[in-house]
């Protein structure tokens, strides 16, 4: 059975590239285009019984930015799913508050695929 | 580069730059902070697509558009017009960047536009900090006391940082942390152990063998260097201690205050002092930095080569987005632009599956005819029903390829801008009915037709200024756009409050071009149809505007290819209205179908004004060729449709048979049919696609016994009768 991580971007360019790199490594992928959207069609899919199995978000996203969404998923049953924030934000600031809203890692975006791979492959394998 | 990914990536790239030009128009003048942050955004994701695809020209000239935006929205500057401009001039520079990449040709942005960027963010650059705004050492320099933890004293720190050995596998990369420390500060040393590095056999690429210490004089508090190593905390061993200021013989300070070394951030974080590891020696080259640290902002040690995505431009925090109900309560007009979501399909499955429903409701209407013999209630319930759902399922996916014309109209607003200032009038553009949708093919076709409408409007419609305040109206002059649904057709109008269009020179215009005869007395509105004809042009003189040679018949050719009509009214001093009429969808067709021989051919209903059977003295022939038909004492053309496509029958004298009145772009003319069928709606299927292109036939369609008929292209059969 294979993964499905859930992307959540406001650029279709990302998304596609996120999409290719894992699907490539035969990862499912699904996407939201913000915040909102994120959360509401991850806790739908959750209701659904298809949980993915990790979240990559970007910061700077219309209607809900990156960090309150990981501020309000923690607030949900899916609280335990590893995140990976994928934007351009390098401050400190910036890091120090997605990593106390509860994000798993950082990376930086234009992103080297094996590199998001690798990322990939360590979260989902240490929930498997 | 894979090209599914630039596919996207255009796409989005035209969604961005309608985004940020449209965006940037509302913004002038205003300070709509939610916009400003959209607009930024719009900048933000161009930038980071830009660097997915490697498109690194685009990608520098959206970083300082971004940094431009951001000191907006920090308030640090306005969107004023000459601001505004000059991101409108480098957004048009995107557009040509962009299309030049995709043609495969690197274009590096225009010098003009990159340095005007450039130099209206370098006065922000010296006057604010450079690193970390949101740092209390930065924003607000304390003075050095004890105990606040915060100074802007350099400080001496010690840093060792061994991190897992596998760190490489999660994204983490040793350099960019090193890169980081010396963004904060100046890396007086940094020793890299590699003690642990085995034997080359057993060498494996993604592990790490090698740590570090790294010596980093900074006035950023303890708690900043913690950050750099948020997201490996857990996954190494770092050391973080604040050095004595005597240890390094550098820090000359007269008020050395020796603190005890802090200690934190590894889960290992343990005190002790590394004797095993040289103390720093001051060997280094470096000179001393900083003898005489001054408490403004500038002390904040500059990062010696900051990355270039790292500088003010850098968003720091972005503010939670307001939630859209509040905003709505708030009562202010939303100039927010908006984000539906949306997923991306293919126009071709659109298409497919247009097609595969309008069989389907075909395939339904011939159930329900072979049902009809068969005295069946339960059968006709379950037919009836079946018919019910498949028309519904037909509205529905013909409503998917419907979009808002709202792209199309904003765009218009930055053309009358441009408008305005290329001819030194005072342009408002008010639109109105942006929600309405039509089908994606109409919009996009409607584009080019609906900026030559405005063209004209500002060009010939409006007057100037001067010319406006003589005749009492507002300096400004306003072109309307207006969008509407009406009786299954979509009404889209261009109006100007103009000088109007008087319909006497119209029609002294069409005698003098020979178009219409000297003794003829057309009503206005016919006058006005005249503006239509080829060869038609009311202009005083070919203005760059609206001349070019292209004139209201090509814009009324453009329109009746979608099978719509325009019209004008207008009132002289007042102005004047084109009024364009549209069908919703291009995939159906309201056909009258029509017999000759065995075949059924459907004439698109739009284009026929009436059918009649001439009497025998009303068929006129100059020769066996060339006939007329006389109808109430014009003579118009007969096309033979047996004859033009080959189709036998017997009925071939019309005054036996029936004639169809057509109306085409540049001239009625009769076509001679054996009968009338009736009316139909059809779903058009591409002959191109099916089989391949056939002059004067536009497509075909299947009727409700199952038979094919073919729908005339009346463009092609005019072409093809009198060519």
């Amino acid at each position: 059975m294979s993964k499905t991580i859930f992307c959540i971007d406001d650029s279709a360019t990302l998304r596609m590239s996120v999409e290719m790199t894992l699907k490539g490594a035969g990862y499912q992928v699904a996407q939201a285009t913000n915040g909102r959207e994120g959360l509401d069609s991850l806790l739908t899919l959750a209701g659904q019984g298809k949980t993915p199995d990790m979240i990559i978000v970007d910061i700077n996203m219309p209607v809900m930015d990156g960090i309150t969404f990981i501020q309000e998923i923690k607030k949900t049953q899916l609280k335990y799913l590893p995140i990976l924030v994928l934007t351009t934000e390098r401050e400190d600031s910036m890091k120090l508050k997605g990593k106390k809203a509860g994000a798993s890692g950082w990376l930086l975006k234009p992103f080297k695929p094996d590199t998001l791979l690798a990322v990939v492959r360590k979260f989902t394998r240490s929930l498997a | 580069m894979d090209d599914k990914l630039i596919q996207i990536f255009t796409e989005e790239s035209q969604e961005i730059i309608e985004t940020l030009e449209q965006g940037l128009l509302n913004l002038e003048g205003g300070e709509d902070l939610e916009l400003i942050n959209a607009v930024f955004r719009a900048a933000h994701t161009m930038k980071g697509n830009a660097g997915i695809v490697g498109f690194d020209d685009v990608v520098a000239l959206t970083h300082n558009m971004e940094g431009i935006l951001h000191e907006m929205r920090k308030e640090r500057m306005k969107p004023d017009a000459e601001v505004v401009g000059l991101l409108l001039s480098a957004v048009d520079a995107l557009k040509v960047m962009v299309d030049s990449q995709l043609a495969g040709q690197t274009m590096q942005a225009p010098e003009e536009i990159m340095s005007a960027l450039e130099r209206l963010l370098e006065p922000e650059a010296e006057t604010t900090p450079v690193k970390e705004p949101a740092s209390p050492a930065a924003a607000a320099p304390v003075p050095d006391s004890p105990g606040t933890g915060f100074s802007d004293e350099p400080k001496q720190y010690k840093i060792s940082m061994r991190l897992d050995k596998d760190i490489l596998t999660t994204g983490n990369d040793p350099l960019l942390l090193l890169l980081e420390l010396g963004e904060i500060g100046k890396v007086n040393r940094t020793i890299c152990h590699a003690d642990d590095l085995p034997a080359y056999s057993e060498l494996t690429v993604d592990r790490l063998y090698l740590w570090w210490e790294i010596y980093l004089e900074t006035a950023e508090d303890i708690s900043v260097l913690d950050n750099v190593f948020i997201f490996v905390a857990d996954e190494g061993d770092i050391k973080i201690e604040e050095l004595p200021q005597g240890a390094e013989a550098s820090a000359a300070q007269p008020e050395a205050r020796p603190k005890p070394a802090s200690q934190k951030a590894g889960p290992t974080a343990a005190p002790e002092p590394k004797p095993a590891h040289q103390p720093a020696p001051p060997a280094t080259p470096q000179p001393p930095a900083n003898p005489q640290p001054e408490p403004a902002p500038a002390s904040a040690p500059a990062p010696p080569q900051p990355p270039p995505a790292n500088n003010t431009q850098t968003a720091p925090v972005q503010k939670p987005a307001i939630k859209p109900a509040a905003q709505a309560e708030s009562g202010q007009p939303r100039k927010t632009i908006p984000t539906s979501s949306t997923i991306r399909v293919d126009t071709e499955k659109l298409d497919k599956l247009v097609n595969l429903v309008g069989e389907l409701v075909i395939g339904v209407a011939r159930i329900n005819q072979l049902s009809e013999g068969q005295a069946s209630d339960e059968l006709d319930n379950a037919v009836e029903s079946l018919d019910h759902i498949s028309r519904d399922l037909q509205e529905q996916v013909m409503r998917v390829r419907m979009i808002p014309v709202e792209g199309t109209f904003n765009r218009f607003q930055r053309v009358v801008r441009d408008l305005a200032s290329e001819l030194g009038k005072k342009i408002k553009l008010q639109m109105s009915g942006i929600e309405t949708e039509l089908d994606k093919n109409v919009i996009e076709q409607i584009t080019d037709p609906l900026k030559h409408l405005i063209r004209n409007s500002a060009d010939h419609g409006l007057e100037t200024p001067e010319e406006r305040s003589l005749a009492g109206k507002p300096e400004t002059g306003t072109i309307w756009l207006k969008a509407y649904q009406q009786e299954g057709k979509i009404i889209i109008e261009v109006e100007d409050d103009g000088r109007g269009i008087d319909h006497n020179k119209v029609l002294a215009k069409a005698v003098e071009r020979g178009l219409v005869e000297p003794d003829a007395q057309p009503s206005p509105q016919q006058a006005y149809s005249y503006m239509f004809q080829p060869g038609f042009s009311t202009a005083q003189k070919v203005t760059e505007v609206s001349g070019r040679g292209v004139g209201l018949d090509v814009v009324r050719q453009n329109i009746e290819q979608l099978r719509g009509s325009v019209e004008v009214t207008s009132e002289p001093g007042a102005g004047s209205t084109f009024h364009i009429k549209l069908p919703l969808t291009l995939a159906i067709i309201d056909g009258m179908t029509v017999r000759i021989g065995d075949e059924v051919l459907t004439l698109p209903l739009l284009s026929i004004v009436e059918s009649i059977r001439p009497k025998v003295s009303e068929i006129k022939s100059t020769d066996s060729t060339d006939e007329m038909i006389e109808v109430r004492g014009e003579y118009l053309p007969l096309v033979r449709l047996h004859k033009l496509f080959g189709f036998p029958t017997e009925r071939t004298d019309p005054s036996k048979a029936l004639v169809v009145i057509i109306e085409s772009v540049s001239k009625k003319f009769c076509v001679l049919v054996d009968d009338i069928l009736g009316e139909q709606q059809a779903v058009i299927k591409s002959l191109e696609q099916n089989y391949q292109e056939v002059e004067g036939i536009a497509g075909a369609t299947i009727l409700g016994d199952g038979r094919v008929s073919l729908i005339l292209d009346i463009h092609g059969l005019e072409k093809m009768a009198f060519a």
